[in-house]
């Protein structure tokens, strides 16, 4: 007999770029409609083509669109949608719309809004983990408004320290102190940042711990209570607090200080009676771990737990959400092989990571044995810069660590894209390093020193000056024909004070 | 007839005598060395199939003025051709003169226009300002002319290669 699959029937998917295309592969595994959500910069986007039906909700602005709870719920409804998803980033972690949509009896696929509410304020999981048992990084419980309580936490738990904004994240509202003198600026500093940011600008203090790792624990829990522990990811490669690479299994962890992890995991999901897939982020140096934070929502790396543990963490959301149990136990998915992702982003790397927007002209994607790519990208589609850059994730599958970094070697030579520039180079460079081949990794990795250097970019090659020659000769050529402008030729081009002006293949104009 | 380019590639001079058949077929001179090219537009737009010696490789490029952005394989070129300003590459003239479209080169809102209908302007002076990601982006002038067109004003909205301005090119 099959396994019930799901009990949704229509999904709206309130997200864009490759999380929204990977939403609707799982949901159509299930057998369920989907039902994308678009602004007006995103009428090409792959999202859109692949899904049933897709709703336009509005102008670029992602406070207009993608962010609006109201415009959401009304292609909810309009769509006959009966369950939303809210992908990762926007909405994800936004308790109020997850209560919006259970007010509306739309199926939120996530947690409930009170979990999300717990784990999204910084000082008030740091109390319930404690109170649950759960590790956590030595320092204050309250918030912190005067400089000399820090100070007085600072020395307790020991230079240096970090405050650290309570409704934090993306490395926001986050200062280092090294000595007591620098206490009062930092503070400031790092509530003016939370303020703007999250519209509080409550902070409190923690021990800095140098050099440690980022490793997270994948769990999934359901609504009859079930909880099952998927094991770690290594995220240490991170560049201003933001993941380059991750992998699983993390090398050097031994089967006992994950067991411990996923135990910590456990009791926190349990804490704040998790029914979705989270993950529990933690920091771990030598043989200890303490409680970062939890993610209350599919995590962007969610894939390299899939390829190790022959899971669809996508349809066990789907499955949970439709009031399903989980299905299986954590003995029943061992870990197999190693997995490892690389975020491909629209940045310049020889550039400090400058974002790099526009038409993309040619793609190649790489494929075969152990490759799987979550990616934007089609025909007509560019990079806007309304949004992240995340193009795409390549994530390699090997049954060693080493055959999984040559699938990805050989996977991201094949990886073409003409138009933008990309992080293609950034991991090329960076999986060439024997430190990192040998798996001694900590979030200091990129700090301490640079993997491309900016003398590192290519310099003039004769094919580039040929091409650039030959170009420069044939505008000049048309120029002369037409006796007009030098522009391009373009067969996209929009109206306005009575005359055609072009733009870029794949761009609309949004305003006249 | 043969043209001599001298380009700045990625930082490095590299000068370019490119000899055109008239029919679409070039041959490139880089020192002593020559090369057979041809350059075809696969989509009317950025993207060419770049055939050097019958070797052919797809290459984007994306041009702003006197600027290319060159994507060849996994690499990026940013690529500068040298002007005549100085008199000595006459032969370039063509390539170069002539009314300039200078377009948005990212979307934002135009938050000033500095410039007028049939200002003379020169070579690097600002012409107007776009409001991108909250940063002021300041767009100066490619060339040194006279603004023949304005195609847009404050407070309008741009996306990435619409038109601004129109620019005739002072002849050197």
């Amino acid at each position: 007999m099959r396994a019930q699959t799901s009990t949704i029937r229509t999904l709206l998917i309130a997200n864009r770029g490759e999380i929204a295309v990977r939403l609707i592969r799982g949901a159509r595994d299930l057998g369920i409609r989907t039902v994308a959500v678009y602004s007006e910069a995103d009428v090409t986007a792959r999202h859109v083509r692949l899904s049933d039906a897709a709703q336009l909700i509005g102008p670029p602005e992602p406070a207009a669109s993608y962010l609006s709870i109201d415009a959401i719920l009304n292609a909810a409804r309009e769509s006959g949608a009966d369950a939303i998803h809210p992908g990762y980033g926007f909405l994800s972690e936004n308790a109020d719309f997850a209560r919006a949509c259970r007010d509306a009896g739309i199926t939120f696929v996530g947690p409930s809004p009170e979990a999300i509410e717990l784990m999204g304020d910084k000082i008030e999981s740091r109390r319930t983990m404690q109170k649950a048992g759960v590790p956590i990084i030595p320092g204050a419980i309250d918030p912190i408004t005067d400089p000399r309580e820090a100070r007085d936490i600072a020395e307790q738990v020991g230079y240096p320290v970090v405050i650290k904004a309570a409704a934090g994240g993306g490395g926001r509202g986050i200062r280092t102190v090294e000595a007591p003198d620098e206490f009062e600026r930092a503070i400031a500093q790092a509530q003016d940042e939370a303020r703007t940011a999250f519209a509080s600008d409550a902070v409190f203090v923690e021990k800095l711990i140098r050099p440690a790792r980022h490793i997270e624990i994948q769990v999934v829990g359901d609504q009859l209570g079930n909880l099952v522990a998927l094991g770690e990811r290594e995220c240490s490669i991170q560049r201003r607090r933001q993941k380059l690479v991750e992998e699983s299994p993390a090398p050097g962890v031994s089967p006992e200080l994950r067991l411990r992890m996923e135990e910590a995991a456990l009791t926190a999901a349990a804490a704040c009676d998790y029914t979705s897939t989270g993950t529990v982020e933690f920091l771990v140096w030598d043989d200890q771990f303490a409680f970062l934070e939890m993610n209350t929502r599919l995590q962007v790396e969610h894939p390299v737990t899939e390829l190790v543990r022959g899971v669809d963490l996508v349809q066990d959301q789907l499955r949970i959400a439709g009031g399903l149990p989980i299905g299986y136990t954590r003995e029943q998915r061992p870990i197999r092989g190693w997995a490892m992702e690389c975020r491909i982003t629209a940045e310049d790397p020889y550039r400090d990571f400058s974002p790099s927007v526009g038409p993309i002209a040619w793609f190649r994607e790489p494929g075969g044995p152990g490759v799987r790519l979550d990616s934007m990208l089609a025909r007509g589609v560019g990079v806007s810069p309304w949004y992240d850059s995340l193009i795409g994730k390549l994530i390699t599958w090997g049954e060693t660590r080493d055959q999984c970094i040559r699938r990805m070697q050989r996977a991201l030579g094949e990886y073409l894209i003409l138009g933008v520039s990309t992080s293609v180079p950034f991991h090329q460079a960076l999986l060439s390093e024997q430190r990192f081949l040998d798996g001694d990794i900590d979030t200091s990795y990129l700090e301490e020193h640079q993997v491309l250097d900016p003398a590192d970019r290519p310099k003039a090659s004769t094919r580039a000056a040929i091409a650039a020659a030959v170009f420069f000769h044939t505008q000049g050529e048309r120029a002369e024909a037409e006796r007009g402008a030098t522009t391009l030729r373009n067969p996209w081009a929009v109206s306005a004070r009575g005359r055609r002006y072009p733009v870029e293949q794949g761009w609309r104009r949004t305003t006249g | 007839m043969a043209k001599n380019y001298r380009l700045n590639v990625g930082g490095e001079l590299r000068e370019v005598v490119i000899e055109d058949d008239g029919e679409g077929r070039f041959v490139a001179k880089i020192g002593d060395a020559e090369y057979s090219v041809v350059l075809e537009s696969l989509d009317d737009n950025m993207l060419f199939r770049l055939r050097i010696d019958g070797r052919r490789t797809p290459v984007a490029i994306k041009r702003e003025g006197y600027a290319l952005d060159l994507f060849i394989g996994p690499d990026h070129y940013g690529v500068e051709i040298e002007r005549s300003a100085a008199g000595s590459f006459d032969t370039l003239a063509p390539a170069i003169a002539g009314l300039l479209r200078l377009t948005a080169p990212m979307t934002g809102q135009v938050s000033e226009v500095l410039v007028d209908l049939g200002d003379q302007v020169q070579e690097g002076d600002p012409l107007l300002v776009i409001v991108a990601m909250k940063m002021n982006n300041e767009i100066r002038s490619p060339a040194t002319g006279t603004i023949t067109e304005l195609a847009v004003a404050a407070t309008d909205t741009v996306d990435q290669g619409d038109l601004l301005l129109v620019l005739q090119a002072d002849d050197d």
